[in-house]
């Protein structure tokens, strides 16, 4: 992956500070800039874009948190990434527009790394590449194993291990933790066995509560038996305590009962019916004798009442009179009135006869008369319709005269029509007709000065337009064809020129290398022959000492000596050998300078033909322009112009277009206002083009007009109205007219009829008092036969009283008084004969009740007769005596037997003699004095049952918990078997989680151990090259303790360690071993750009070109960018990678 | 002649856990915390149900060293509900109660007849012609043959040799009372109800010698259905030896076949699930151990992978059935020859080499030397094939050889 370009847009100090690095090998760049201009800064961009802002950032002084941006564009195996990263928590990578874009792109770019790795690996500072040197040579914490990992290609090799070890932690560490899944499980488990442990029911607790519960039991039973001993004496006690009084009380009852030993008993029930039917009796007697006494009364009573039969065989004809003799007093009072009434209505029928003159005798019929009366209704109505249609004739008159009046005041005013048409076309023109016309005038205008401009832009050809629309086109074909051709030749001489460099620089490389072995020392077969004389010398004495046991002086020393020159010889030899090889290597380097001096010569003629070619299509391009009047331009810059003419010919067009536009406004506007001018009879305004305010005085003459016309009209049509209403008029009176004949020819019949004189106007007084006359004539008849007949009835009641008063010999008198004695008389007799009746029934009565007492004595006498005989009584009141007596012995009986009962009632169940002999022997004090001495002891005994029975119910209940059986502790044991059960699962998997992270730990070690040699070999050339010579390689020095690194100096035998190295060697030493892991990751794959932040402070000039010339091979195969502060240090870097291929950026 | 039916029982274990089933989510903890219990319920209202005429229980009732008498109560209650149902019960001791202290001290009911341990004792059921013969352990380990002891047979009765031994050896059962069925023949008894061998075997039919199995399955070893014998005898012969089943969890093995299979193994393993349920006809709640077998090159990431592949196995199991559990997930898949890696030759060969470094393995056994220790303080030995069962016994290199596949699928994968 590479960058083309880097945008710190806002970042640090920085906006829109953009560094282009531009394709090309080597892939080395330097970017300049001096102290403070943010080198640092740009580093951390970079990592910033690649991995996303660390939550805390020391960029955002300038800008805040959220502005901060940085772009890039990325390049990777013909991959084009352009992304934009901001700060945030996601979605923080962006495209151009700020929105968030995929990560995966990027993340396959970075091929797994991370900021930590790419921070170790690819991104050094001075003081990075110390610490970082420092910890490989000692091999010291992860970084070394982090770089191996990263040479190894596997980075998330050291992360898997922590994480396998991590998960193997979780499950069991030798610290029990409460995290830890085997130590819950652990805990899980003693935890449920110590419940088994605690909860399970032990054999002998179950027994010991047995043992205590029937222990309880007996204890209870033994208190009971005690007890019930002495509730039994209580029992006994109490009870001839009981019974003792009514055995003395059955004694007292035997003693009453000895007189009345022989007197009979009669039995209950018979002495109850006797009593009872001894009680009718006297009743019976007693009923008797009382009735006996009022029938005596009665009948003296009967005796002493008068009777009159004559004058009740008269009664109902006396009645009838006496009920007459009412209404016939009412009659002669009303004959009084009669009379006065009968005298005022034939006085009335006089007068009224008098008014009616000549019609009295005439008698219309009803039906005339109402004829009569409704035609002269009829001709009051006709009157009033004449009448009306007189009001209403005067009415019109008035409104013909307004109207005219009004038709004359409104005048004739006509619009011309002329006007209406010039007014309604300006208003079709519009409101702003004047400001459009203006308007399309400006932007012609504007237009036009468009055109001109870009007419002017067009140099350097100069015309009007129509001199450049009659120039000819070139087609945007052709040159395009003569652009990729010039291109392509200019790629052609660039490419033939870094080859002429390459093959300058492969030469100059082959003739140092010539140089360095041609130096060389050359060994003389003298020299071999005196090392193998020394070797010979030394040995001598050691086999003297192996094969004849001659004696040594120092065995040590001789031996070492010997060895020593064992080794020069070896030496010597070998050295012999290698100036052999190197001179071999030398007529084979220089055959490979002249082919590199070859190859240089051809490229440079291949370079130079190429100019040569690129030349003449300019010039024939040139030609063809200027033949055809264009300008000559290079066909990227005639591109533009061509495309600058279309610009100009358009804006030309445009302006014609608009020119029209204003001319065509202009005409239509002018036309509405040469109407409106003449249609006004050309008024004088201020303005001569306008058209508003033509229009406006034109509107305003064309309202005027149209309101006078409406006056008109109204009026006309109110004099229109006025004659219709006229002619129905004369319509009405018409009509009346002939109704009013019609009436008089029937008034005239009708009168004819009725045989009356009448006027029509005051024929219904006339009627009326006809009609009243007939009725006082037929009221006054009536009155006349009511007084007729009341005189008829009062003579025939006279002498029927008469006729009855000398039957019954009454004395003569006038017929009132004579009724008046009759009715007396008869009132007085009907009284008497009520009395007697009465009486007669009383006799009755008493005479049936006499009888009745008399057969309920004989009854009761036979009812006792047998009782009597029995008790040998005599009467009812012996009988009684008798009775008692019975009564009182029975009593006695009965109270002995319910005494005894309850002696055996109170006696629990013991026979009545033996309680009788029991209480009759006891004595009662001392009887008292055992019960309550008893009663305290059972209450003690009561008391020692109830602790009893409460232990045993403890008990009994102890035991029976017990005895239900619990699960509890089984409960318990198959939860520890489950926690059993999930540690030997964890077991498993703790155990695979180990071996594998030792398995991995070993393998990381052992590829280390392996893959160690390639990486220090390569080391050693790059300090070689770095060095400038001065060391020749690396060596580890594996004896002691932990391995050291060594260089080894240029004579091939010293061997310097690093902490006696010059703080410059040093740098280059760590340099060299980062860069030969980071070859090694280059090489697996994980080509990111290698950013060095000023590394080479401590280098001198030759150095740093050494320096620069190991980045440069390096950035063959992956990103360089070198940030210094070191003017000196770009000069050295564009002398080594020559000024052509030079990448440089300035940081400002 | 008399008709008459008994059932045959042993080692129920009562109250001993189930093995080997760790806690999780959904597993019915109440029901297998009860499992034995629970069978012997089923055995009480069996024989209730079918009206038999008596019962019988070759040894092991109890485990071994297992103290709460709530245990002997349940079994002395359970016995007073035959009694009251008129069911006569003969029980002995075996290897695992022989010292037990429950069966000393829990009152019997009066309608159970234990034998003793110090010689063969008879007990009659003159109604039925009967006659039993039994005796007891009186320690955990009785290696003498103990049917040279038992009585001649009772004439004119159906005699019954009540005896808990492992005949001359069955596979997983220590060889205790040894005999032969000669031995047993040679008693002439009508019936042998024989015990401490937990899987049903008719071991002979002339005359009966009967292992009923066990009541309730209690590790993934004693897979399958589990119960008791009804035995029916007519006229002094047996008629039938009915297998009644009398467990309410039951314990199943299954194969899942990954060969050339991916490391994602969801799908088989729910289709094996899915018919082990299918295949359930008892309608009980399995508890299932997967093995996964086969050669594939994802061996490595499933054994990786196991505990998750656990976690999975359990979930799969809950969405079939709520009553299809999971106990373990054995990975035993190999890798075929032919494996290759792309984390690089060099490492993989190197991962490869490490199983046989007799230095890694010191680094191993010294590293994993504190761990085995508290492992040992909790767990018994392990089975085989398991990875701690090569760590107790010395075999470094085959805990390497897992590791390496493991790891190398590891590096392969995420890392």
């Amino acid at each position: 992956m590479r960058f083309s370009s880097l945008t710190l847009e806002r970042y640090g100090r920085f906006e829109n500070q953009q560094l282009n690095f531009h394709a090309g090998l080597p892939d080395l760049h330097v970017i300049y800039g001096g102290n403070e201009a943010g080198k640092t800064t740009s580093l951390a961009a970079v990592s910033d874009l690649l991995f996303g802002f660390p939550q805390r950032s020391p960029y955002n002084f300038l800008f805040d948190y959220t502005l901060l941006r940085v772009g890039a564009v990325l390049e990777d195996d013909g991959r084009v990434l352009e992304c934009r990263r901001k700060k945030g928590t996601s979605g923080t990578l962006l495209d151009a527009e700020d929105a968030a874009i995929d990560e995966a792109p990027l993340l396959a770019m970075l091929k797994g790394q991370k900021r930590e790795t790419f921070g170790l690996l690819f991104s050094l500072d001075q003081e990075a590449l110390r610490s970082g040197g420092m910890a490989m040579v000692e091999a010291r914490n992860d970084l070394g194993r982090t770089l191996f990992a990263a040479g190894s290609g596997l980075t998330g090799i050291s992360d898997e291990l922590r994480r396998l070890e991590g998960e193997a932690d979780a499950i069991w560490g030798p610290q029990a933790a409460a995290r830890r899944s085997f130590t819950q499980a652990q805990r899980e488990l003693a935890e449920k066995t110590k419940i088994v442990r605690d909860v399970a029911l032990k054999p002998k607790t179950w027994s010991d509560a047995k043992a205590a519960r029937d222990r309880a039991a007996t204890a209870l039973d033994r208190a009971r038996d005690q007890r019930d001993r002495v509730q039994v004496e209580l029992r006994v006690a109490e009870r001839i305590r009981r019974v003792a009084p009514l055995v003395r009380r059955r004694g007292e009852q035997l003693e009453e009962l000895q007189p009345l030993e022989h007197v009979l008993d009669i039995g209950k029930a018979r002495e109850d019916s006797a009593e009872a039917v001894i009680l009718d009796a006297d009743n019976a007697q007693r009923a008797k004798a009382a009735a006996e006494q009022l029938l005596r009364d009665a009948g003296e009573r009967k005796a002493k009442i008068p009777a009159d039969p004559a004058v009740l065989a008269y009664a109902d004809e006396i009645d009838d009179l006496v009920s007459e003799s009412g209404a016939g007093e009412k009659a002669a009072r009303d004959v009084v009135r009669l009379e006065a009434e009968h005298a005022a209505a034939e006085k009335a029928i006089n007068e009224l006869r008098t008014e009616a003159g000549q019609n009295a005798n005439a008698v219309p019929t009803r039906a005339v008369a109402t004829r009569l009366r409704d035609l002269a209704r009829k001709h009051g109505e006709t009157a009033a319709g004449k009448s009306q249609i007189e009001e209403n004739r005067a009415e019109l008159e008035e409104r013909r005269q307004r109207a005219r009046a009004k038709l004359d005041a409104a005048g004739i005013d006509e619009v011309a029509e002329a006007l209406v048409d010039a007014v309604d076309a300006a208003r079709t023109l519009g409101a702003d007709a004047d400001a459009r016309c203006e308007a399309a005038r400006r932007a012609a205008e504007v237009a036009k000065g468009t055109a001109l401009s870009a007419l002017d832009r067009l140099t350097p050809w100069i015309g009007t337009i129509e001199e450049l629309r009659r120039l000819p086109k070139v087609a945007a074909v052709e040159i395009e064809g003569v652009r990729d051709e010039l291109s392509e030749l200019a790629a052609e001489i660039r490419r033939e020129e870094e080859k002429v460099q390459r093959s300058r620089n492969e030469s100059a490389g082959v003739s140092l290398e010539i140089e360095g072995i041609v130096t060389g020392s050359a060994v003389s077969p003298e020299e071999i022959a005196s090392a193998q004389e020394e070797r010979t010398t030394r040995w001598t004495p050691i086999r003297e000492h192996v094969l004849s046991g001659a004696p040594l002086s120092s065995p040590a020393n001789i031996v070492a000596e010997f060895e020593a020159s064992v080794a020069r010889v070896d030496e010597r030899m070998e050295r012999r050998f290698a100036l052999a090889d190197a001179s071999s290597r030398l007529s084979l380097l220089e055959q490979t300078r002249a082919s590199h001096e070859l190859q240089g010569a051809q490229a440079g003629v291949g370079a130079a033909d190429a100019t040569r070619r690129r030349e003449a299509l300019l010039d024939r391009w040139s030609k063809r322009l200027a033949s055809s009047g264009l300008p000559t331009l290079e066909p990227v810059r005639f591109n533009a112009w061509q495309a600058d003419r279309e610009v100009a010919e358009g804006a030309q067009l445009e302006h014609g277009r608009l020119a029209t536009e204003v001319d065509a406004v202009a005409v239509r506007r002018d036309v509405a206002r040469a109407a409106l001018s003449a249609a006004l009879g050309n008024p004088r305004t201020a303005d001569t083009s306008a058209l508003a305010p033509l229009l406006a005085i034109a509107e305003r003459k064309r309202r005027a007009g149209e309101v006078a016309a409406q006056q008109r009209r109204l009026a006309q049509a109110e004099l229109d109205q006025v004659e219709r209403d006229s002619a129905a008029l004369d319509r009405r009176v018409q009509r009346i007219n002939a109704t009013a004949a019609d009436n008089d020819a029937a008034w005239t019949a009708a009168l004819a009829e009725a045989g009356l004189q009448l006027d029509v106007l005051t024929c219904g007084a006339v009627l009326d008092l006809i009609e009243e006359l007939r009725g006082a004539t037929i009221n006054q008849a009536q009155l006349r036969r009511r007084i007729d007949g009341i005189k008829r009835d009062a003579h025939d009641h006279a002498s029927r009283v008469d006729a009855v008063a000398e039957r019954l010999d009454l004395l003569p008198s006038d017929p009132a008084a004579r009724l008046r004695m009759l009715r007396e008389r008869l009132a007085e007799a009907r009284s008497a004969a009520k009395v007697i009746e009465t009486l007669e029934l009383e006799e009755d009565r008493r005479s049936k009740e006499i009888d009745e007492a008399d057969a309920k004595l004989r009854a009761a006498e036979e009812a006792l007769a047998p009782i009597m005989r029995d008790t040998l009584a005599m009467d009812r009141a012996a009988l009684s005596a008798a009775i008692e007596r019975s009564r009182a012995r029975r009593s006695l009986f009965e109270g002995l037997a319910e005494t005894e009962r309850r002696i055996v009632a109170d006696g629990d169940g013991l026979a009545l003699d033996d309680l009788v002999a029991a209480a009759s022997t006891a004595d009662t004090d001392e009887l008292s004095r055992q019960v309550s001495s008893l009663n305290s002891k059972l209450t003690q005994l009561n008391a020692e049952v109830d602790e009893a029975a409460a232990t045993h119910g403890d008990a009994r209940r102890m035991f029976a918990n017990l005895e239900v059986g619990g699960t509890s502790a089984a409960d318990a044991a198959a939860d520890a078997e489950q926690a059993r059960s999930e540690l030997e699962v964890l077991a498993e998997h703790y155990i695979l989680k180990r071996a594998q992270a030792i398995t991995l730990k070993w393998t990381i070690e052992q590829y280390r151990e392996r893959h160690q040699d390639p990486l220090l070999l390569r080391a050693g050339e790059l300090f070689s090259t770095l060095t400038v010579g001065r060391y020749a390689t690396l060596r580890v020095d594996s004896e002691g303790t932990t391995p050291r690194l060594l260089g080894m100096r240029d004579d091939g035998r010293t061997l310097v360690e690093v902490q006696y190295m010059s703080d410059g060697t040093a740098d280059q030493l760590f340099l060299a071993l980062r860069l030969a892991a980071l070859e090694q990751s280059v090489k697996s794959g994980v080509n990111l750009p290698f950013l060095a932040d000023d590394l080479f402070v401590n280098f001198d000039d030759e150095r740093a070109e050494a320096g620069f010339n190991v980045l440069a091979d390096i950035a063959r195969s992956t990103q360089v960018m070198f940030f210094t502060h070191h003017p000196h240090l770009v000069a050295i870097a564009r002398s080594v990678v020559g000024a052509g291929v030079h990448s440089e950026c300035s940081l400002t | 002649m008399t008709d008459f039916r008994f059932l045959h029982a042993a080692d129920i274990h009562l109250d001993s856990p189930l093995h080997g089933l760790s806690r999780y989510e959904g597993l019915p903890v109440d029901e297998i915390r009860r499992a034995t219990r629970s069978a012997f319920d089923n055995l009480i209202q069996r024989a209730i149900a079918e009206a038999v005429d008596f019962v019988i229980i070759s040894g092991d009732l109890f485990d071994g060293s297992w103290r709460d008498m709530g245990t002997g109560l349940y079994f002395s209650h359970a016995m007073g509900r035959l009694g009251q149902a008129g069911i006569p019960a003969f029980i002995l001791s075996g290897n695992h109660d022989a010292a037990s202290v429950i069966t000393r001290t829990v009152p019997w009911p009066p309608n159970v007849r234990q034998f003793g341990s110090r010689r063969a004792e008879t007990h009659l059921l003159p109604d039925l012609a009967v006659a039993i013969h039994g005796q007891g352990f009186s320690t955990p380990v009785v290696s003498e043959n103990l049917v040279l002891g038992y009585p001649a047979p009772e004439p004119h009765a159906f005699n019954i040799g009540m005896l808990h031994t492992a005949l001359a050896g069955r596979p997983g059962h220590a060889s205790y009372a040894p005999c032969s069925i000669d031995d047993l023949r040679a008693k002439g008894y009508d019936y042998w109800a024989l015990g401490h061998v937990h899987e049903f075997e008719i071991a002979c039919s002339d005359p009966y010698a009967v292992f009923p199995g066990n009541i309730q399955g209690r590790t993934i070893r004693e897979t399958g259905a589990k119960g008791a014998v009804l035995v029916s005898v007519s006229d002094r012969a047996v008629t039938a030896a009915e297998r009644i089943d009398l467990d309410v969890i039951r314990w199943v093995r299954a194969e899942i076949d990954c060969s050339g299979a991916s490391a994602d193994v969801t799908q088989l393993m729910r289709s094996v699930l899915t018919r082990v349920q299918e295949d359930n006809g008892s309608g009980l709640p399995l508890i299932v151990r997967l093995s996964l077998v086969g050669s594939t090159p994802a061996a490595g990431a499933l054994n990786d992978r196991a505990a998750g592949l656990r976690d999975d196995a359990r979930a799969i199991a809950t969405s079939i059935s709520p009553d299809l559990h999971v106990e373990k997930v054995m990975v035993l898949a190999t890798e075929p020859p032919s494996a290759t890696y792309s984390i690089g030759d060099d490492l993989s060969q190197l991962i490869g080499e490490a199983s046989s470094d007799p230095g890694l393995a010191q680094t191993l056994a010294a590293d994993l030397e504190k761990f085995m220790l508290a492992v040992q303080t909790h767990l018994g030995l392990p089975d085989e094939g398991e990875l701690r069962r090569s760590a107790v016994d010395g075999d470094w290199s085959a805990v390497l050889r897992t590791a390496a596949i493991a790891l190398r699928s590891r590096l392969t994968g995420e890392g």
